[in-house]
């Protein structure tokens, strides 16, 4: 948690001590990092290499079904975000990466991310593969079991979208619920490089 | 572990200290605007308007248990506090629970609460990342357009049924 909060708090400051390029609205990583490579299970049950994506700009965000409503904004945000890019968006892909993988078994994560759009897809594996993933990523997560609520347990996480170039780098971060228009812009610009 | 932390956090330092751009313009969660003829409710000097459910599909329920989320304002003409304390919908979800939602920096934290107030003159909204009802292990699906009969019972009011009709929320 301690880390967190430093990570927050250097964020702020990162955030309100520059000024970038002018085109991009979202917080630029400059210079732009390798993204931390993983393998995950997609929906469909076929592995997702993150470096085999080079030439997509992929679009990760961690959260899980059963997440009240801070999950569904975000994903319903970049939902319009490829609407608006129509066929722009072809080599643009929006992966789930659950932060509940003993809930989020993967016909439940298909069907909760094709809510939001058919070519999104969920991407699930088990506490070992997926923790590392969250640390190279600087992605708060933790169960916190609710004795009192028909839910039993909810995670707590962080709610930021990565986007990871075409080069297969970690080249910008959104806050949750950047405006929608904030996140087309910016991507006008990166999926023509 | 320590030492995985401590490189962590350096990396990350580094990252926030090199992450130049404007600041994201964070907007809150949409807002329900109700429209001009949003449904109305009088309950004593409580007002509701414009009460709706987020879908689920019909596949989503049958995949296991899935929730969803309900939410209107309510706003409070009288010169007491009034608190909402129940919400029922039939059997259209095992169990029914007020929750709130609250942003710990970028920690998004949900918690169970007993009542949401409505402060003597003054208005509450239940909206998306916010105060909502939670409807817990639905026993069915809610397409947009269907409308729910959701009882509403407030510790002083009293109870009212309203029709919330299911609705994607607008993007912001």
């Amino acid at each position: 948690m301690l880390r967190f909060i430093i990570l927050t708090i250097l964020l702020v400051v990162g955030l309100s001590a520059c000024s970038g390029p002018p085109e991009l609205k979202g917080t630029v990583i400059d210079p732009p990092l390798p993204a931390p490579d993983f393998t995950l299970t997609d929906h469909n049950g076929q592995p997702f290499t993150l470096s085999e994506q080079k030439g997509n700009i992929v679009m990760l965000y961690f959260g899980f079904t059963l997440c009240p409503d801070i999950c569904p904004i975000e994903l319903a945000n970049l939902a319009a975000v490829k609407r608006e890019l129509g066929a722009a968006a072809e080599t643009m892909q929006v992966a789930l990466i659950t932060v509940d993988p003993e809930r989020d078994l993967p016909e439940r994560l298909e069907l909760y991310v094709q809510t939001f759009d058919p070519d999104f897809i969920g991407l699930h594996g088990d506490t070992e593969t997926l923790e590392p993933i969250y640390r190279d990523y600087g992605v708060f997560v933790q169960r916190r079991e609710l004795p009192e609520s028909a839910m039993e347990y909810t995670i707590d996480h962080s709610g930021f979208v990565y986007l990871i170039d075409k080069a297969g780098r970690w080249r910008m971060l959104y806050a949750h619920n950047t405006p929608t228009a904030d996140i087309v812009s910016d991507l006008r610009v990166l999926l023509r490089e | 572990m320590l030492r995985i932390q401590a490189i962590i956090i350096t990396l990350l330092a580094a990252l926030a200290l090199a992450a130049c751009a404007e600041a994201p313009t964070t907007a809150p969660a949409p807002a329900a605007e109700p429209a001009a003829d949003a449904p109305s409710y009088t309950l004593g000097d409580l007002t509701l308007t414009d009460p709706w459910i987020r879908p689920r599909s019909q596949a989503e329920v049958e995949a296991g248990p899935i929730n969803t989320g309900g939410y209107l304002l309510i706003s409070n003409q009288g010169s007491e506090p009034d608190f909402l304390i129940d919400a029922a919908a039939g059997d259209l979800s095992e169990v029914v629970e007020l929750h709130t939602m609250v942003m710990d920096g970028d920690v998004m934290r949900m918690d169970q609460i007993e009542r949401i107030e409505i402060p003597a003159g003054g208005t509450t909204e239940l909206r998306p990342g916010g105060l909502h009802v939670m409807f817990i292990g639905l026993n069915r699906g809610l397409e947009p357009g269907d409308i729910i009969k959701l009882n509403l019972t407030f510790e002083r009011s009293g109870t009212i049924e309203v029709d919330a009709v299911v609705r994607t929320p607008p993007q912001n």
